[in-house]
């Protein structure tokens, strides 16, 4: 092979489409049939499967809902625990303008008279606003429960956390969080009066208890049963000849207090109606039920003369079909934890 | 690239088009001829599921020209019990490719590794030097030397002057 043709193969094998080399054409020609030629053999492409692409994504997704779900625990964790008998922050307002919050601390059966409005942690389940003028004593705090006596004057208390965690104890019984917001105002002759934004409240003492709902109120006297609850948005004088009826013996007085009950009574004050039925004479129970029965009629289960007989389930049965919150639904009100809740 | 990854089917086609000869160039230098269009498929379906994973469209000849010869691998651990010598010569019966493409081919693959690619981008699938540089990462000088001292061993082999 002379250099020419050398140099023509070489050439050759380097651009197919210049001048051919006859040994490079007649070796190319052999291997044709080996030609790969996509035409002929078409590629059957499937339907696109989820590729790795999406892949990456979903690992991400996974490690941020992982990460979250640890964060959500140790804060879940953090927020219940408390060092026992550990002290309560207080954050007391400024007294005078130009004055600075002052903060301090609620200490175990150290009373707190408080001159100035301020803010107590709750530990870490929530907080409570005080009234200048009230007298406070943190009287318990672990991490399954607190307890605080108030003697006297106004609180706003805030809490996300179980039912019964938390409890006021006032000269007339105790005011038990069932997982909500919630006012207390103590007077100074003990009288404890509270409404409830949020959740459930629970007066309790040793003449009885009383659960009072969201939107309404109640109130509890030294050496008196906690009285029924009522919606603030009942009429007033709904509100005042029920409370009237609570506080008098006299079945006279109480049958006249009684119409006005009846007459001034909505749908939604069936709650009260029934409560008061549970704690009225016998005689004025029936008058009650029967227009409780006429605003919301009870369950096909349930009748007046079954529980004038005595029957507290069938009460109860027909309580719980009213519209109200779940007692157990605190995990609801998750709104109350945030800061800015009301 | 882009369109093929997003799942467009004709943009994934014009690339099987345009690569489906170099990847059949490289398993022609490492399975038997008759046994290598079906892998070239099985190669580009995998791509086809996987190309949402190549971030850089430029490197998509570098990714399956890999992909093919680890599916090369594959296809040899999976037939355990045939030597490779069996299957340089399993072609003798297959109707599409010529015995005498055959025999070439096998005496390709009995060249220094080095100039099978190569020769067979070259030979069997028509590429030019440029192509073929540009397709395996190779300098211009490379193709060139790999082309010369490949075509001159494989004429030997084939006992031609």
């Amino acid at each position: 092979m002379t250099a020419e043709d050398t140099g023509r193969l070489d050439e050759y094998l380097w651009d197919p489409a210049g001048p051919p080399s006859a040994e490079v054409v007649a070796i190319e020609r052999r291997l044709a049939s080996a030609r790969f030629d996509a035409a002929r053999r078409p590629l059957p492409l499937p339907a696109r499967q989820r590729s790795r692409s999406y892949a990456r994504p979903i690992l991400a997704l996974a490690a941020s809902l992982a990460l979250l779900a640890a964060a959500a625990t140790a804060f879940w964790s953090w927020r219940w625990n408390w060092p026992d008998g550990a002290p309560w922050r207080v954050v007391v307002e400024r007294t005078s303008p130009g004055a600075a919050a002052e903060p301090s601390q609620l200490r175990i059966d150290d009373p707190l008279r408080l001159d100035a409005a301020a803010r107590v942690d709750i530990a870490r389940i929530g907080t409570m606003q005080v009234q200048a003028g009230s007298a406070l004593t943190l009287s318990e705090t672990t991490s399954k429960r607190h307890r605080v006596t108030l003697d006297r004057g106004t609180v706003r208390v805030r809490i996300w956390a179980p039912p019964g965690r938390f409890a006021l104890r006032t000269p007339s019984g105790n005011i038990i969080d069932l997982g909500c917001i919630f006012d207390l105002t103590v007077e100074d002759d003990g009288t404890s009066h509270v409404h409830v934004d949020t959740g459930w409240v629970q007066m309790q003492n040793d003449w009885g208890e009383s659960l009072v709902p969201a939107g309404a109120s109640s109130l509890m006297g030294a050496g008196t049963r906690p009285a029924v609850p009522i919606y603030e948005d009942a009429s007033e004088q709904f509100a005042t000849a029920v409370r009237a009826m609570e506080r008098t013996t006299d079945e006279r007085a109480n049958r006249a207090l009684l119409d006005r009950v009846l007459r001034t009574a909505r749908p939604r004050d069936v709650l009260t109606l029934l409560m008061l039925a549970r704690v009225s004479p016998s005689a004025l129970k029936r008058p009650i039920l029967d227009r409780a029965a006429q605003l919301v009629p009870p369950p096909a289960t349930v009748s007046v003369d079954g529980i004038i007989a005595g029957d507290t389930t069938q009460l109860w049965t027909w309580y719980h079909k009213l519209d109200l919150p779940p007692v157990k639904s605190w995990l609801r009100n998750w709104r109350d934890a945030l800061p800015w809740a009301r | 690239m882009i369109a093929a990854q997003r799942g467009d089917r004709d943009a994934f086609g014009e690339l099987y088009v345009r690569f489906g000869r170099f990847v059949h160039a490289i398993l022609l230098a490492r399975v038997s001829p008759d046994a290598a269009p079906d892998l070239v498929q099985e190669v580009f379906l995998q791509a086809w599921t996987a190309i949402g994973t190549l971030r850089e469209p430029a490197a998509f000849g570098g990714w399956i020209g890999a992909m093919a010869r680890r599916r090369a691998i594959d296809y040899f651990r999976r037939r355990p019990f045939e030597s490779e010598l069996d299957d340089r010569h399993a072609n003798r019966d297959a109707p599409d490719i010529a015995l005498e493409a055959a025999e070439a081919i096998a005496a390709i693959r009995d060249l220094p590794e080095a100039y099978r690619e190569t020769l067979l981008l070259r030979l069997v699938e028509g590429c030019s030097g440029a192509e073929i540089g540009r397709l395996c990462g190779l300098t211009p000088e490379s193709v060139r030397v790999n082309l010369h001292r490949g075509f001159k061993l494989l004429r030997e082999r084939l006992g031609q002057p």
